[in-house]
């Protein structure tokens, strides 16, 4: 069994992170770029696939020329290959845009399984999977939290605010995962020795077919129109007990309607 | 030429630093009365903590003294409580002796032991040539002993262990007695000897790293304690008595890391001056640490004595290690007759 996981740079969440004021994207400079989190559930879920259904695991990220690091992460957690999808006219591109991008790169690879993680750190749409499973015409199954094939069937089980759906679909299918699927692996040294060996396809859009009219700032369908820092939190409120401290702490829940 | 490390030997500290703040956070330290957690460190042995230096054949990696330094500077930053020091200098010694032949019976046990401790499924310590104790010996599958100028494997089972006292108690020491017939040799004569050499300068470049790595967290800590603390109505980092006090102690630890880099260098290349570089990196390592922990105990306000407090699980760790292995005296005199040997030998005619 094919899989390709979908990785992405994003900025480490450990730092201050920054829009650019030029043109309201991500301001890559301003921080450290790391694998996104939630991607190394989805890189270990698919060696856990690869290790009991055999094939090879191929990394797919589509981003600048920094986006290296978070290959080389993956491959030395034990994926077998990657590809990198770069080109300047991707810069800008909204989940819809990612999605097509994505979807067109696929083309490049053979594939039964595509797994990514549930939502990025930075942007947080999380649709980027149902929109590519939509580009590829192929059944998506989102948040999962446990996955098993056999043969060509996938069941997963879907995550939700009451417990769990079990859903089912036959290969090739898009899942996404959560974080309560796996325990990541650390990269080793042998892993990390053997990374730097491993085929690493460089992918302009021309190669992955992709409409130039498709991808972009210029072309997005959605657009940033302003942002602005956070305010700084405001100082709380402090009650003086004069003996009538519960009654002022349940009158500020009531108020606030949590009692 | 470039002496930079290369881009996988940032990306497997990277990988220990990144285990380490799952699995040794200060609560599991503290809880590791032992000092060993056969969890954590067959993690690390997964990863290669335990087998880098390992030959090859003897399933290890084959690599060397460099690709270890930053990882083990990792492991003094999380005050990691197994003794990655004393493991990987034995784990190296013995697969040298494999290596070059230097054996005298017992190879095969010898290659199941090494395997073993490559895998994390067993321990290897070793006694350093300057101590009187050896570290970790009650958690050890065998121990790497010398005896009169000839060098041992001795079955832990085989040896009587009398515990010793320790200002770092995870870090057990024991007094080791041990019948000869109790022990198998691996090396003798000239090669004992350079085993002694090899095992002194590893167990110095490591721990020296090591230091370093705690020294680190020790300023980190103290510097982000210095800003939250308010007296006089201000942070008290913001008084010139705390701040010079820490920025002393971080030059030191920056100014001793290089050395440490350039004692691996010279270790990992066989440089003549191997033996040099090692005592000036361990000294300075020794030195920078010890000021470390003495600045963040005193910008603490002295809390650090306490069992309760985090800093004191890194200032044991400092105080132990910056003596074990050589404290800095002693490896100044080593570097001081290196030089003056030198300096009597240009003058002979």
């Amino acid at each position: 069994m094919n899989i390709v996981v979908l990785v992405k740079q994003v900025p480490d969440t450990a730092t201050e992170r920054k829009l650019s004021s030029d043109d309201n994207t991500l301001d890559r400079a301003a921080s450290d770029g790391v694998i996104n989190e939630l991607d190394e559930y989805a890189i270990e879920e698919a060696l856990l696939l690869r290790e009991k259904h055999g094939g090879e695991v191929t990394v797919l990220t589509m981003g600048p020329d920094q986006a290296t690091d978070s290959i080389r992460k993956a491959l030395s957690m034990g994926a077998d290959k990657a590809v990198h999808l770069s080109d300047e006219a991707l810069h800008g591109s909204d989940a819809l845009q990612t999605a097509y991008a994505l979807s067109k790169a696929l083309g490049t690879v053979e594939f039964d399984l595509v797994v990514l993680g549930s939502e990025s750190t930075d942007a947080r749409t999380g649709v980027v999977g149902a929109a590519l499973a939509e580009y590829l015409g192929l059944p998506q199954l989102t948040l999962a939290g446990k996955v098993d094939v056999d043969g060509s069937a996938i069941k997963v089980q879907r995550q939700t605010d009451y417990g769990y759906d079990v859903v089912e679909a036959q290969l090739p299918a898009v899942v996404s995962v959560v974080e309560k699927i796996n325990e990541p692996r650390y990269p080793s040294f042998k892993l990390i020795m053997q990374a730097k060996k491993k085929p690493v396809q460089k992918l302009a859009i021309a190669d992955a077919g992709i409409d130039a009219a498709g991808v972009g700032l210029a072309n997005a369908t959605t657009e940033t129109v302003d942002f602005a820092a956070a305010p700084p939190r405001a100082a709380g409120t402090v009650v003086q007990d004069e003996g009538d401290g519960g009654v002022k702490a349940a009158d500020f829940l009531a108020e606030k309607k949590f009692v | 030429m470039d002496f930079s490390f290369t881009v996988e030997q940032h990306d497997f500290a990277a990988a220990v630093a990144e285990l380490l703040r799952t699995h040794c956070t200060p609560e599991h330290v503290r809880a590791t009365k032992s000092g060993f957690d056969r969890d954590r460190w067959k993690r690390l042995a997964d990863i290669g903590m335990a087998s880098v230096c390992v030959p090859e054949p003897h399933g290890g990696l084959g690599g060397d003294d460099l690709d270890l330094l930053l990882a083990v500077e990792e492991c003094g930053s999380a005050a990691l409580p197994e003794p990655v020091v004393e493991s990987t200098t034995a784990a190296t010694a013995l697969g040298a002796a494999m290596e070059s032949g230097a054996r005298d019976g017992g190879h095969a046990d010898h290659a199941v032991l090494l395997a073993r401790a490559a895998e994390g499924d067993a321990l290897l310590t070793v006694s350093a040539p300057t101590d009187p104790y050896v570290a970790a010996a009650d958690h050890a599958a065998a121990l790497l002993l010398e005896r009169e100028g000839a060098w041992y494997v001795v079955d832990r089972d085989r040896a009587a262990l009398t515990p010793q006292p320790s200002v770092d108690a995870p870090r057990t020491l024991f007094t080791v007695e041990w019948d000869s017939d109790g022990g198998t040799l691996i090396a003798r004569g000239e090669a004992a000897r350079a085993m002694s050499a090899a095992v002194l300068n590893r167990g110095a470049l490591l721990s020296g790293a090591y230091l370093l790595g705690a020294a680190r967290r020790l300023i980190e800590m103290s510097v982000s304690y210095a800003k939250d603390r308010i007296q006089f109505g201000r942070p008290i980092g913001s008084f010139q008595a705390v701040k010079h006090h820490l920025a002393d102690a971080f030059v030191a630890v920056e100014f001793a890391r290089p050395q440490v880099w350039r004692a691996g260098y010279s270790l990992t290349s066989g440089a003549a001056t191997a033996d040099r570089d090692v005592s000036a990196a361990k000294a300075s390592a020794s030195a920078a640490a010890e000021r470390a922990a003495a600045v963040a105990l005193q910008v603490h306000g002295a809390i650090g004595y306490t069992h309760e407090s985090d800093l004191h699980l890194w200032l044991t760790k400092v105080w132990a290690l910056s003596r074990a292995w050589g404290n800095a005296e002693w490896h100044r005199g080593r570097v001081a007759s290196s030089l003056i040997d030198q300096r009597l030998t240009a003058r002979l005619p």
